[in-house]
């Protein structure tokens, strides 16, 4: 009860005292779901520059990258996003799984050692989003705890979340999984890569956005 | 000249994750073992089973920010302790069945009253757990290769 009154004051607050407009957007899921892809490929689309790099190896974005002012418009609506990419949350960190991309073992260790300290700051994050995207890989499968435990601690705070199943481009991808995974969520299907199904993504996060 | 005595660091010798490598050790938790404790307690049991690299098969489940925190925690002791690599973690609960609109409140009323132990789940080092694939039915364990 006293969780529900902290979260419903810290939304009235936040209301009052937020940049008018402004909508804190945050980019959730397990590494190599393609959160940075997806944010890139909006900058890209309204700004013209990328928020971050991308990598096949996991945990490329290992610190919060934060694009500010990025305004989309929609039917004559214009909305200002502040976009927060967050590095993939994991629940095990072994520096030798990176050494198997090719990195020198003290190299691998100290990815690792800033892989954790990424994750824990991913979490802290959560408190301050006003909705979230939440980014399943398509082609593994998504009854993964990390998924579950995301979405059960933005429900707790009372955060709007849209799910978005990524790489449907890809012939592994299986979209009707991941909505029968998560039958509460609206989820829709993209290739942040290759721009597939983007515009039905723009249409969903104006939606998401009415309900912040 | 005042000469500058060298005092000598003591060195901290590393935590270690205890049991033997080649061990498999199964805990059966039962959920009255964790009822009384608050988050920072249960995580506190949970972490200290796992670090003796044994595997926790708990009655009921955490909540989500109780599991966000067991994360967190997992995470801090990544490279302060050796041959801790992190957890894997799955449960499972019927939380998503189809059922009628009494039975649903029936079961959040017990939900508050007794916590969530229609559900079970499983919690275990990394460096002993290799891999948990899960769907809605089922959980597998697959050890790590050693």
């Amino acid at each position: 009860m006293i969780k529900i009154m902290k979260n419903f004051a810290r939304r009235i607050f936040s209301g009052i005292f937020k940049k008018k407009g402004e909508v804190k957007l945050g980019f959730y899921g397990s590494p190599n779901a393609g959160k940075t892809s997806l944010a890139n490929r909006i900058c890209q689309d309204w700004l013209g520059e990328d928020l971050g790099s991308v990598s096949r190896m996991p945990h490329e974005t290992r610190a919060i990258q934060v694009k500010e002012k990025v305004v989309l418009e929609r039917d004559g609506k214009k909305i200002e996003f502040k976009l927060i990419d967050t590095p993939g949350i994991a629940t095990r960190i072994d520096f030798e799984d990176f050494m198997k991309f090719g990195l020198k073992k003290k190299a691998a260790q100290g990815r690792a050692k800033e892989a954790t300290q990424g994750i824990i700051e991913s979490i802290k994050w959560l408190d301050d989003m006003d909705a979230v995207i939440v980014m399943i890989d398509a082609t593994v499968n998504p009854y993964s705890q990390v998924n579950i435990t995301i979405l059960g601690n933005l429900v707790a705070r009372d955060i709007p979340v849209l799910v978005v199943a990524n790489k449907i481009d890809l012939k592994k991808s299986d979209i009707k999984k991941v909505k029968g995974a998560f039958p509460d969520y609206d989820v829709v299907g993209i290739s942040a890569k290759s721009g597939k199904n983007i515009e039905e993504f723009y249409e969903e996060l104006f939606k998401l956005v009415k309900k912040v | 000249m005042v000469k500058k005595k060298l005092v000598k660091k003591k060195k901290v010798p590393k935590r270690k994750v205890s049991g033997k490598k080649d061990d498999l050790t199964i805990h059966f938790m039962p959920y009255s073992e964790i009822s009384n404790e608050d988050a920072v307690g249960r995580i506190k049991k949970i972490m200290g089973i796992v670090l003796k690299n044994k595997i926790i098969i708990l009655q009921g489940k955490l909540s989500s920010e109780e599991e966000a925190k067991l994360i967190e925690n997992s995470m801090m002791l990544i490279g302060n302790v050796a041959g801790f690599a992190g957890i894997e973690i799955a449960s499972l609960s019927s939380e998503n069945e189809n059922r009628s609109l009494f039975e649903g409140v029936r079961r959040n009323i017990a939900k508050i009253l007794v916590g969530e132990q229609d559900a079970i789940t499983v919690i275990g080092p990394a460096s002993v757990v290799g891999e948990i694939q899960k769907d809605p039915k089922k959980i597998e364990l697959m050890l790590a290769r050693k």
